[in-house]
């Protein structure tokens, strides 16, 4: 067993995010709130999907930092950063931060159920889902970003499996390191995450730079 | 106080330049914090500070930028935050002498490296503590000024100068104070704060110099510094980084050498800049060549000159208030009073409420919003916060801080990233303590004039007025800082009270010099109309120059009769605001008025509009309404709503709708056909083919899939749908049991991708006439061609264009078959 931190567990996690991500995720171009839509009936749908979306993400997080340097790297390092990608993001770093993000069932849920007979609604809302669970994931990132800089170090920009040729094989061993068990996060066979609004990521620890105002 | 300081927004002053890079050309080691070597190698900072000084730099910054103490906590030196800064400090005076011509010694805070509340973990009072600690130690140390800079968050920026006000104190000798930001590349910081609110809220919580640091390199600060200048009466300062750094051989390289930087500093004064600097990746050469080129320059008066208006603002948006500017409007329905939904969200934690009502107002046209969250039994100083956050994350207004709980309020304007009005503060309860408060905070105060009784006549008003404004300026607020309530009281019950309230708006004005605003709705208490009321009172206070009103933006008359009473008041210079709204006001009023001439028109019309709106429950209605009159089915089906989903697929190729229009058209779509489905089963009504439509086993996202079923049908196709993580053999067995012309799949990624290709495999084998086609968020058409399928759909926007072509069926009408 190498270095490794202890893991984090972060819920109640502040969910910031901008319409304009939203209808870019709806696949809206050109707007920037939900207001300048022109369509009356769009417009209500868009709002309703975010009135009934927002209170039910249970935004929870695990993450914990493994050291990557040879030589004190835990065992699972090489099995858990594989292909050239991961190697050229994780380039010149220290640590990694591995974690796992997910807004939990309740929102999945309710796509599911509108799926049916409301494919409107369902689309609206799990384009809802996925702005939220991408707002978890970047205030986590924040913290991340932050709990690095104090120790001295630089973060890289996050990335996930299944980014370059970083293979979504190696979910289960994030999943597993994290312990994201306990936030309710699992992994299909064909590695799918479950609850379907999760994520999991890398933010590497580069030595900072010598650049300070 | 130093003799600099006096000369600061009447002269170009001269700021030094980077410090950081210097001390790593000198052997400081990456990781290291900068502000370590004040203790461990003071002769190399005090040459840095020599090196400037020599190069002209009339103010020194002290190398504390990383002083505080979360970031010395990063480098194990969390407890020598004093220890560090008092080094700090001596290593600048030393080198900056003791002589009149002395540069000046500013004391330097940089941000915390953590993200505060409600954007981040770090309560925003323990932030305040942070930078109190540091400057504090700074202010103990001797400087002449403070300088915050490389802010990007304006929450942070609220908190550090909080605790620098709080260092400094309100005495004459109060150090002066420089607040400076980083903007990015498009003219506003990180979080969205645009130069202009930037001003409102630092000028409100009382900074002395406005400025902007870091960023991008000198050419787009040139805009931030107008922009700046545009907005502020204060002197303002620019740092710029001699560009964006670049990676070279392994070292970050700055393009821009002293020479490049020179002729932006000229610039940058002819803009309204009062003190020049650098930042990363300037020398003291820079600061040589920007000395010669602008110190000592008369600075540019002010771009405008402040007209006394009350100014809030949020992230970027800025409210002027007062003579001249149009009468604003607050939207008032962010209160649970009367509402019990909206007090059980509230008692829930649910925000679902507020922010309905934030954004419906603010797509009225509300000016700002009121936020009040008092519902007895809540903890409402945590509904405040958590309703200020939502509610400037979901919309750009400036907000309105409405409680008459001290904490509430308190948390409120903590949580907020603008600059707030509070409503209210009055003569009676815990005055002076709430004034302390909004000073504290730097937002403006709605002053209602009560006290221990309601005052109905002009005189009772004035008498509080008095005392409040008086009382409000000797707590440091600025008379710009403050508006008065005019007290709408019920004219069902104070008929003179409530005519009375129209005298105190001129006097607050003549006597006080400060705009008056109205709580409306209270004025029609007891009535009946109480709209025609409520516009009514409010045109004529409108008339007798009121400024702001607390009412009901979701009342289009009122709104009207607002803009109406902009143009004899001298609200509305060329009628602009007037004409804007109304030409807003009836292009929104088309689709309503539509209908009303539709509801004229024959039914098919509106059918066919109700697909192309995607208005579900319309279409499903007016096709009842087209069958209970007489309508049949199959002409119905091709005549009308055929051409409507054809019309709206033709938009959506010209780019002027978007998926999301197509899926609600498809969905109008077919609940109009479940209406006239038996009808038309019985007509015998024929098909433009088969389907088959799954994703791949161990694929359990389908809410593409589920889009692309809907606008296949939607188009006349019949789709059997196999539902999700649908294994190989069943594509093939309902294949051949439905008779398939078409086999459809989608997979989400690339682990299930595979399966694609055996299901193809597996239904050529089986001797299927199948088309096939596949689509899904990592397939490409290579990936589909590789895989044999026939045809490879990009998107639900796509699927019925490759399905109708893979089949002949383009030119066939849905249904006709």
């Amino acid at each position: 067993m190498g270095a490794a931190g202890s893991i984090h567990h972060l819920d109640d996690i502040p969910l910031t995010w901008d319409e304009r991500v939203l209808l870019r995720t709806l696949r809206i171009p050109g707007l920037r709130q939900v207001s300048e839509i022109e369509e009356a009936t769009l417009r209500t749908d868009i709002r309703r999907a975010i009135e009934i979306g927002v209170p039910l993400a249970q935004a929870a997080a695990t993450a914990r930092w493994v050291d990557l340097r040879p030589g004190v790297a835990p065992a699972a390092v090489p099995q858990m950063f594989v292909g050239d990608a991961a190697a050229r993001w994780l380039d010149g770093c220290e640590r990694a931060t591995l974690m796992v993000v997910t807004i939990g069932t309740p929102l999945v849920n309710q796509v599911r159920a509108l799926s049916d007979d409301e494919v409107t609604n369902a689309y609206h809302l799990d384009a809802v889902g996925s702005v939220l669970v991408e707002a978890a994931a970047d205030a986590v990132d924040r913290d991340v970003g932050n709990a690095v800089r104090r120790a001295g170090y630089e973060p890289t920009a996050r990335r996930s499996p299944g980014y370059g040729d970083w293979p979504l094989s190696v979910q289960p061993l994030i999943l597993q390191w994290c312990d994201a068990e306990r936030i309710g996060v699992r992994c299909t066979d064909d590695h799918y995450l479950e609850p379907a609004k999760s994520i999991t990521a890398v933010i590497g620890w580069r030595p900072r730079r010598p650049a300070t105002p | 106080m130093n003799e600099l300081c006096q000369r600061l927004g009447r002269e170009v002053l001269i700021l030094d330049g980077s410090m950081g890079a210097f001390l790593q050309s000198q052997g400081l080691p990456a990781g290291m914090a900068p502000d370590l070597w004040n203790i461990d190698r003071p002769d190399v900072v005090r040459s840095a500070h020599g090196q400037y000084v020599e190069a002209g730099a009339q103010i020194l910054l002290t190398n504390t930028f990383g002083a505080t103490r979360p970031r010395l906590e990063g480098h194990g030196a969390g407890e020598r935050v004093a220890e560090v800064c008092r080094a700090a400090v001596a290593n600048a005076r030393a080198a900056a002498g003791d002589g009149p011509d002395a540069p000046a010694v500013a004391g330097d805070v940089g941000p915390l490296g953590l993200t505060v509340a409600p954007a981040g973990e770090l309560p925003f009072a323990e932030a305040v503590g942070h930078f109190r600690e540091q400057i504090a130690a700074l202010v103990e140390a001797g400087v002449d000024l403070l300088i915050i800079e490389t802010v990007i968050d304006i929450v942070e920026m609220r908190a550090a100068v909080i605790a620098a006000n709080e260092v400094r104190g309100d005495g004459p000798d109060r150090l002066p104070l420089i607040a400076s930001m980083s903007f990015g590349e498009d003219g506003v910081t990180d979080t969205g704060v645009t130069p202009a609110a930037t001003a409102v809220i630092l000028e409100g919580l009382g900074v002395d110099v406005i400025g902007v640091n870091c960023s991008t390199g000198p050419e787009p600060m040139l805009e931030v510094v107008r922009q700046l200048s545009a907005a502020t009466a204060l002197p303002v300062a620019v740092q710029p980084n001699a560009g964006l750094p670049e990676q070279c051989a392994g070292q970050l390289r700055f393009p821009m050498d002293a020479a490049a930087m020179e002729p932006w500093y000229t610039r940058f004064v002819d803009a309204g800049a009062a003190l020049v600097g650098g930042c990363c990746g300037t020398n003291p050469e820079t600061i040589r060549l920007a000395a010669a080129a602008v110190g000592g320059r008369p600075v540019s008066p002010p771009a405008v000159a402040r007209d006394g208006a009350l100014r809030i603002a949020s992230r970027s948006t800025v409210l002027s208030i007062g003579q001249g500017a149009p009468l604003a409007i607050i939207g008032e329905r962010i209160n649970p009073t009367g509402k019990p939904k909206f007090q059980d969200a509230l008692r829930e934690g649910r925000m679902d409420r507020v922010l309905g009502a934030a954004r419906r107002q603010a797509e009225a046209g509300a000016s700002a919003l009121d936020v009040n969250v008092g519902v007895p039994g809540i903890d409402e100083p945590a509904a405040m916060a958590q309703a200020v956050a939502a509610v400037q994350n979901a919309v750009d207004l400036p907000l309105v801080i409405d409680s008459a709980d001290p904490d509430a309020l308190a948390s409120g304007l903590e949580a907020y990233a603008g600059r707030a009005l509070v409503n209210s503060v009055n003569a009676k309860e815990r005055t002076d303590e709430l004034l302390a408060l909004i000073r504290r905070q730097g937002a403006a105060v709605l002053l209602l004039p009560t006290g221990d009784s309601i005052p109905e006549d002009l005189d009772g008003r004035m008498a509080f007025a008095r005392d409040l404004v008086d009382r409000a300026l000797a707590a440091g607020l600025r008379r710009e800082d403050l508006i008065l309530d005019v007290l709408a009281l019920a004219v069902s019950a104070m008929q003179e009270g409530a005519r009375s309230g129209l005298d105190a708006i001129r006097a607050y004005r003549d006597e006080l010099d400060v705009p008056a605003i109205c709580g409306l709705s209270n004025i029609s208490f007891g009535l009946p109309r109480r709209k025609l009321v409520n516009r009514t009172f409010l045109t004529m206070a409108a008339g007798a120059g009121l400024d702001a009103a607390i009412a009901d933006p979701l009342d289009g008359d009122l709104m009207a009769a607002v803009t109406a009473g902009g143009l004899f008041s001298g609200r509305d210079p060329g009628c602009r605001r007037f004409l804007d709204f109304h030409r807003a006001a009836d292009e929104e009023a088309a689709p309503a008025a539509a209908p009303a001439a539709a509801a004229k028109a024959p039914v098919a019309e509106r059918l066919a509009r109700a697909v192309i709106d995607g208005d579900r429950s319309g279409a499903e209605a007016l096709t009842r309404e087209a069958v209970d009159g007489g309508a049949e089915a199959l002409p119905l089906l091709l005549d009308t709503l055929t051409p409507a989903i054809q019309q709206l697929g033709v938009l959506f190729g010209e780019r002027k709708r978007f998926i999301p229009h197509l899926v609600a058209g498809a969905e109008a779509m077919q609940r109009a056909v479940q209406v006239i489905e038996p009808q038309l089963e019985a007509a015998g009504r024929g098909q433009r083919g088969t389907v088959v439509f799954g994703t791949v086993a161990g694929d359990v996202h389908d809410i593409g899939k589920n889009i692309c079923v809907l606008m296949l049908r939607s188009f006349g196709y019949q789709v059997v749908d196999l539902g999700r993580s649908v294994p190989t053999e069943r594509f093939v067995e309902a294949a051949r049991e439905h008779g398939a012309d078409l086999v459809a799949m989608s997979a989400l990624m690339t682990t299930t991708m595979g399966r694609m290709a055996e299901a193809i495999e597996a239904l050529a084998a089986d001797g299927s006439p199948a088309k096939t086609v596949v689509g899904g968020a990592v397939v490409t058409r290579r990936a589909a061609r590789e895989m044999g399928a026939d045809g490879y759909g990009r998107d639900a926007g796509s699927i019925v264009e490759v399905v109708e072509g893979l089949l002949g069926t383009s030119g066939e009408t849905p249904g006709s078959g």
